[in-house]
């Protein structure tokens, strides 16, 4: 019976359809403190069950400076070994941390928070954005300690150091765009997420984190292009740049760095907004 | 009851003039099919084990019909209540009107985003009942500072006194429903709807919620609530709809839909799940009159884009328009799920060539590594063939191992043979060591291939190293040593040591000058890489008047 006589649809939205790209970015700029609150709690709560609680920031990746410093240390010889290797490896580790907290967690973005998806209307894209927001909040013990590191090994301090902030906010950007990207690709195909370690591997030899590019592919002008175009291998050259005193970056990477980051960013909002009627139905 | 005609007035005239309250939602001929990887008939474990199911990853997928063609009009202020069965796609309907599902046909409008509280709807486990709080209000739009202050309002509403700081995950579930509900219910003027979260809370909660719920409703918001307690149901709501195998069967007053669908749960079996006996329940409430307005759906074509692909008559009966759009619905789904396979191969395609691709560029490039190589070691080239390009000395040999010298200001001739691959240039050298000959060349440019070159052999140095060197096109070079030593004639003789290879050792570095007869114990034993009687691989430094030494040394290294 339904006694109500005839309502029109006027004024109401189709449920389940994308809104317009500006109208769900105005929605995502409005909501973002939800976005910063998921983060810092998650954070938190990520490491309160640890004994050692926020340490572990920091201990993950000094244990692996130290896992890759002391095997190739003695693995590396010739022109493949940078300069200073202990500055360069722990500036590498730390920096591609990064990349690898983002673009994992950026994978599980939506399956693993199905819930706070199916409860609330909010543009799912703020879930992307408080994993990246996560990993940089976990940067900064990070950084901090970098600086500590490179001074206890004798590089000079100097003012380009404060260019670290710029770049990571980079790279930042970079690893939005490639984690909605994943995050919309996870929900679908979960076979992604089996896939993710397999890149960040890939990555992390590609990106030179341990050896001079340079110098182990001095031979291959070609692919020593290819390598130099890897997005990774950009920012953390930059950072490198700007605080080791014996490295610079090749001109090629202050030029890409900025490209990479904008076109993943452009390319992450559009595909991931694309998807949004369906992230609720992971499950 | 609504009249045919009521229901066909245009849309934008009722909106204005009618006094009638506004829809919130209008569900419009919504289909729901659920895809599911499942073989939909019984398997025995082996059949599950070994069918290629698993091995495709499970691509073999059913079609689930979960609603058939639901349609309902929701206006402001009300408060509806859901029954049916286990099953019957309450929660499903729920779910496709907060937007997690699209409607695989026909389609649901809203003028806010509905919000579903359901059961099983935790928010973020491992957070604190406070934090789930803030970030729920955050979530639904609220300002910081606004969450901020309404935080304790709610966790009083929710009745959680100190567990609001633990996480949610040690929460029972009626304490995860209550703090649920009150977050969801925080916010006034949205669309609520609950799924079964009235059930789990205690009595007092209860009838707080039931309070809640009527302050939401008043407040110009819509709520909708599923429920299996049609108790608590008739208190609240006033309308109430009955969905029974995916189709709306019943929508009118709440006592009357609630006391047909009790009477009706009564019958035995009647609620089996997916009973294909069970009769169609009968009722009075059919839905025929549900307050939905074709026309005015027609009229609105620019915001709907499906309606704007076919003139639609107001006169004429709503069903067929609905009919043509859905066609033009599955035909556009239809086209576009052949495109995505189309595509989907096509992307497979080029993947394939890529890792082909990528494969070869590797191929190749290791290829090219090898002579690039800036420093290649140490290769044993006599015996072991390197790679294709390197030159190989086969064989480099002089004709005799001991040359018979009448003194040591004599002369005489020594012939060496070689045979080498892939050499470019060959030359040879002599001295009391191996040194490159192509750098100290006592002849050069030789044939790769030569048997009896002769060389001078000077009978000064106690022993002569021969070297002939080899280098190919790309530089490589490769060089092999023989030894020649001379024999003073002092007392000649070369008789029979060959029993004894292990005596000359020992004697001598203990006797540096051995003029005597039994010292030239030359052992003719052809030990291959070191010369078998100084235990010093050098073969020049032992002392200047020895007895004559046989030993055909070979080795070889690459510069």
């Amino acid at each position: 019976m339904g006694a109500i006589a005839a309502p029109s649809i006027a004024g109401l939205a189709e449920v389940g359809t994308r809104p317009r790209l500006s109208d769900y970015l105005s929605e995502t700029w409005r909501l973002r403190a939800f976005a910063v609150r998921l983060a810092g709690s998650r954070l938190i709560s990520g490491l309160l069950p640890n004994r050692l609680g926020v340490l572990w920031i920091v201990l993950k990746p000094l244990s692996l400076a130290i896992i890759y410093g002391t095997i190739f240390h003695f693995v590396l010889a010739g022109p493949a070994r940078p300069t200073n290797f202990v500055q360069y490896l722990i500036v590498g580790i730390f920096v591609f941390e990064f990349f690898t907290g983002c673009f994992g967690n950026g994978s599980k973005a939506i399956t693993s928070n199905t819930k706070l998806v199916q409860s609330f209307g909010f543009p799912r894209i703020l879930l992307p954005i408080s994993v990246i927001a996560e990993q940089a909040m976990r940067m900064v013990p990070v950084v901090v300690l970098l600086g500590v590191l490179l001074l206890i090994f004798g590089e000079p301090i100097s003012w380009s150091w404060l260019l670290i902030i710029p770049i990571l906010a980079v790279m930042g950007v970079f690893n939005l765009g490639v984690a909605l990207v994943v995050a919309r690709i996870a929900v679908r195909t979960r076979d992604i997420q089996q896939v993710v370690p397999i890149i960040n591997r890939v990555l992390f030899y590609a990106t030179g984190i341990f050896f001079n590019v340079d110098g182990a592919l001095a031979d291959y002008p070609t692919l020593l292009t290819v390598m130099h175009l890897v997005p990774t291998y950009e920012f953390i050259s930059l950072a490198r740049d700007v605080l080791l005193s014996e490295y610079s970056a090749p001109l090629i990477a202050w030029i890409a760095a900025p490209i990479w980051a904008l076109v993943m960013l452009v390319c992450g909002v559009i595909y991931f907004w694309q998807g949004e009627p369906r992230y609720g139905l992971s499950d | 009851m609504a009249s045919v005609t009521d229901l066909l007035l245009p849309g934008q005239q009722s909106a204005t003039l009618d006094p009638a309250p506004r829809a919130m939602i209008v569900a419009d001929d919504v289909h729901i099919n659920y895809r599911v990887y499942a073989s939909g008939k019984r398997m025995t474990a082996r059949e599950s084990l070994t069918s290629m199911r698993s091995f495709r990853g499970g691509r073999d997928l059913t079609t689930v019909p979960a609603l058939r063609g639901v349609s309902f009009t929701a206006t402001e202020g009300e408060s509806i209540g859901v029954v049916g069965h286990n099953g019957s796609g309450k929660s499903t309907l729920f779910r496709a009107m907060s937007g997690l599902i699209p409607p695989s046909e026909g389609a649901i409008y809203a003028r806010e985003r509905p919000v579903l509280l359901g059961v099983n709807a935790a928010l973020v486990p491992e957070l604190s009942g406070e934090n789930n709080i803030k970030l729920g209000l955050l979530a639904m739009g609220f300002s910081p500072e606004e969450a901020a202050t309404r935080v304790d309002e709610i966790a009083d509403f929710a009745e959680l006194n100190d567990f609001i700081y633990h996480p949610m995950r040690t929460y029972s579930s009626g304490m995860a429903a209550r703090l649920k509900f009150a977050i969801a219910s925080a916010k006034a003027h949205s669309i609520l709807l609950i799924d079964e979260a009235l059930a789990v809370g205690d009595r007092r909660f209860r009838t707080k919620s039931e309070k809640r719920i009527n302050e939401l409703r008043d407040s110009a918001g819509l709520v909708m609530i599923v429920s299996h307690s049609t108790s608590s149901l008739k208190q609240t709501c006033e309308r109430v709809l009955w969905v029974h195998k995916g189709e709306l069967i019943a929508d009118g007053p709440a006592s009357e839909v609630i006391a047909e669908y009790i009477a009706w749960s009564k019958k035995p079996g009647a609620s089996a799940v997916g009973a294909a006996a069970a009769p169609k329940p009968r009722t009075k409430n059919a839905p025929i009159a549900v307050g939905f307005d074709a026309g005015s759906l027609a009229e609105s074509s620019a915001k709907d884009r499906l309606m704007g692909a076919g003139p639609v008559a107001l006169s004429s009966p709503p069903e067929e328009p609905r009919a043509l759009a859905r066609r033009d619905r599955h035909r556009r789904i239809e086209q576009q799920s052949r495109k995505r396979s189309v595509l989907l191969m096509a992307l497979t395609g080029v993947a394939v060539l890529l890792a082909v691709a990528a494969g070869a560029i590797i191929g190749t490039l290791s290829s090219v590594a090898a002579p690039a190589e800036p420093e290649p070691s140490v290769r044993p080239t006599p015996t072991s063939p390197a790679a294709a390009a390197d030159p190989v000395i086969q064989s480099f040999a002089a004709n005799v191992a001991t040359v018979e010298c009448a003194s040591e200001e004599a002369e005489a001739q020594v012939l060496l043979s070689w045979q080498i691959d892939d050499a470019d240039s060959v030359a040879i050298a002599a001295g009391d060591a191996q040194v490159d000959a192509l750098e100290l060349p006592l002849a050069a440019a030789l044939p790769a291939n030569l048997s009896d070159r002769s060389v001078p052999f000077s009978c000064a140095a106690e022993a002569v190293v021969y070297t002939v060197t080899a280098e190919n096109a790309d530089g490589v070079r490769v060089s092999a040593s023989t030894s020649v030593t001379r024999v003073l004639p002092v007392e000649t003789e070369e008789p029979d040591y060959d029993d004894s290879p292990s005596q000359p050792r020992p004697s001598q570095p203990a006797e540096p000058e051995p003029v005597t007869p039994p010292a030239p114990e030359v052992p003719v034993e052809p030990q291959p890489s070191t010369p078998p009687t100084e235990p010093t691989p050098e073969p020049t430094t032992p002392p200047i008047t020895e007895p004559p030494v046989f030993d055909p040394g070979t080795g070889a290294t690459t510069p």
